[in-house]
């Protein structure tokens, strides 16, 4: 019989209600630069496990966090939250507003709950995931990094984006992707419509492997081929105008 | 002398022309002024002040247009004339973003989408411009072109031929519902950096966009004027006077009518706290002045005449002029 391992417990428990956002960066850096129990994962090195307690809707709040600190967060969050976020990992057991994750740098954030309008705006590297639905202009502006949307995500998905990886686990509204832009994205359900000048077309080997990756790195459960891509009709066309595709059969 | 009307509320048009610096009574004897404060100081809402040497800055600078190193060492030359220079750490410096940071007093522009910003732009600026201007580029387009998006995205010069599409800059923030999001956005600002916080707008915008910035709490509105209706200007001033009560924010003005120094003396006096001077900036980077008039000479000029026409209007302090310092002479009024 296989046992399910017991959860960490974690190395401090910090209350948003009691704390200024000066002296929650303070205590992450000093938790950090304490901390004697860092443990060595699979995956790097991880931070200390801080609960954060008395998450209640604040806005601007654990933003601009550059300590490798693991947060969990008991409770919902306001708009702007971890905006600019650069080396923090953290999961919020809630809803979070508007604009969370904006120029996020590194790190992640899990959102075990629903995102509001403009979830990971301009964010620039790192990893985003929302467990439940997205709002609209999920991932505007962005240029790097990974953002997940297990649920529903609003309109204008990915609008004057650059770069980046949006995943939706379901259905996308209205005006799909950023026909000027790398971004690369997957989509599980139906989309509403896509952008002008955005194009649908299933999943490419490579595509098929990235994304299973992708998948198992933000504890999505899914199979990558019930996914197709999205992409700009011109990078399109362009590949499908190369002599010879990433994987010919005529290779010999 | 000419009878006035109530500044502002002449349904007419109003070029800068039109108006003329008041000269003080001839009544009784008053010892002239000799020494004039021409700096500027900017009070935040926590009780703070920045100060400004002069009430001048540089709006919107093409720093695509010209090499990174010329563009840095212009700005230098500017900010040490005691003009305020805006920038974003990318615009001015090719080094990764810990070591992209552009020092001296600046301002810094928060766009929707972002684009260029990195991190440490928050704490190096002295203000923050949030543009909710729509800034129309050679094209008639409110977009970016190809080598605004190379210098924000840290690409060297020499890979201009890459191809980059011009793009649609973006006109409302994408994370905000509505105008009331604003205030948000501005705590937000607030938190992450020790700057004033500006919104820029369009004069044709500024029925909606004046409430909700004065709602927001900013420091300080930007205004883009188009035409060259001055008048404008002073209708600004009472919107923002009558929406923000006792603590009104600064009036910035932009306005390409705003050339010389007599004019924005009469910006002053109609209401502005600050003008923009893009045109003689915009020149002395890329065109036929940046030959001859040194930048220091120019603004020692600007200088003395700034002090030259405030004594005139008889007081000492720039924050001193208002509407009494203008009028408009009768026969043009009868003629309007």
């Amino acid at each position: 019989m296989s046992t399910k391992p017991a959860p960490e417990a974690a190395t401090l428990r910090l209350s948003l209600a009691e704390l200024t956002e000066a002296q929650l960066r303070q205590r992450f850096v000093e938790i950090v630069e304490g901390s004697q129990a860092t443990l060595i994962g699979k995956d790097g090195v991880l931070g200390p496990l801080v609960e954060i307690t008395g998450a209640s809707g604040q806005h601007s709040v654990l933003m601009a966090l550059d300590r490798n600190v693991r947060l969990h967060v008991l409770g919902p969050l306001g708009h702007y939250a971890f905006a600019y976020n650069l080396a923090a990992d953290a999961r919020i057991d809630g809803n979070v507003g508007n604009g969370v994750g904006e120029g996020f740098r590194g790190g992640s954030v899990r959102v075990r709950g629903d995102a509001g309008t403009g979830f990971g705006v301009a964010m620039r590297g790192g990893t985003l995931a929302v467990y439940g639905q997205a709002g609209d202009r999920l991932a505007a502006a962005m240029t790097g990094g990974e953002i997940f949307a297990r649920g529903n995500v609003g309109a204008d998905a990915g609008i004057g984006a650059i770069g980046g990886t949006i995943v939706i686990g379901g259905d996308a509204g209205p005006r799909l992707g950023e026909p000027q832009s790398n971004q690369i994205i997957f989509l599980r359900g139906k989309a509403q419509s896509l952008a002008s000048g955005m194009s649908e077309t299933p999943l490419r080997k490579r595509d098929e492997l990235r994304l299973g990756l992708l998948l198992i790195n933000a504890s999505i459960r899914g199979v990558a081929k019930e996914f197709r891509r999205i992409v700009p009709t011109a990078q399109l066309d362009a590949e499908r105008s190369r002599k010879h595709g990433e994987v010919d059969p005529n290779w010999r | 002398m000419a009878k006035s009307i109530p500044i502002g509320d002449n349904p007419m048009t109003e070029r800068f022309d039109d108006y003329q610096l008041r000269l003080p009574r001839c009544d009784h004897f008053v010892r002239a002024i000799d020494d004039v404060n021409l700096q500027h100081q900017v009070p935040l809402r926590d009780g703070r002040e920045v100060t400004l040497p002069l009430p001048l800055f540089w709006f919107d600078p093409p720093w695509q247009d010209a090499p990174v190193e010329r563009c840095l060492a212009f700005a230098h030359q500017l900010a040490a004339a005691g003009i305020t220079v805006s920038a974003i750490g990318r615009e001015l410096s090719q080094q990764d973003d810990d070591q992209a940071a552009v020092f001296f007093p600046r301002m810094a522009t928060h766009r929707c989408d972002r684009a260029g910003w990195v991190a440490q732009d928050f704490e190096n600026a002295a203000i923050i411009e949030l543009r909710l201007a729509l800034i129309r580029d050679r094209d008639g387009r409110v977009a970016y072109d190809t080598r605004q998006q190379l210098r924000w995205a840290n690409a060297p010069d020499a890979e201009s031929d890459q191809v980059i599409a011009s793009r649609n800059a973006m006109s409302f923030p994408p994370e905000w519902d509505s105008l009331d999001d604003m205030i948000h956005k501005v705590a937000n600002l607030r938190k992450l950096s020790q700057a004033a916080v500006f919104v820029s707008l369009d004069a044709a915008n500024e029925q909606w966009l004046v409430p909700a910035a004065i709602r927001a709490g900013v420091d300080g509105v930007i205004v883009v004027y188009q035409g060259d209706d001055a008048s404008l200007i002073a209708r600004t001033a009472q919107r923002i006077h009558a929406e923000a009560g006792d603590k009104p924010p600064q009036l910035w003005v932009v306005s390409t009518q705003a050339t010389d120094p007599q004019t924005w003396i009469k910006c002053l006096a109609l209401g502005a706290d600050a003008i923009a001077v893009d045109a003689f900036c915009n020149e002395h980077l890329f065109g036929s002045k940046a030959a001859n008039d040194s930048i220091e000479q120019t603004v020692l000029r600007w200088r003395a005449e700034l002090s030259g026409y405030t004594a005139s209007c008889g007081v000492s302090q720039l924050s001193e002029l208002n509407d009494q310092h203008l009028h408009l002479p009768s026969a043009l009024q009868s003629s309007k």
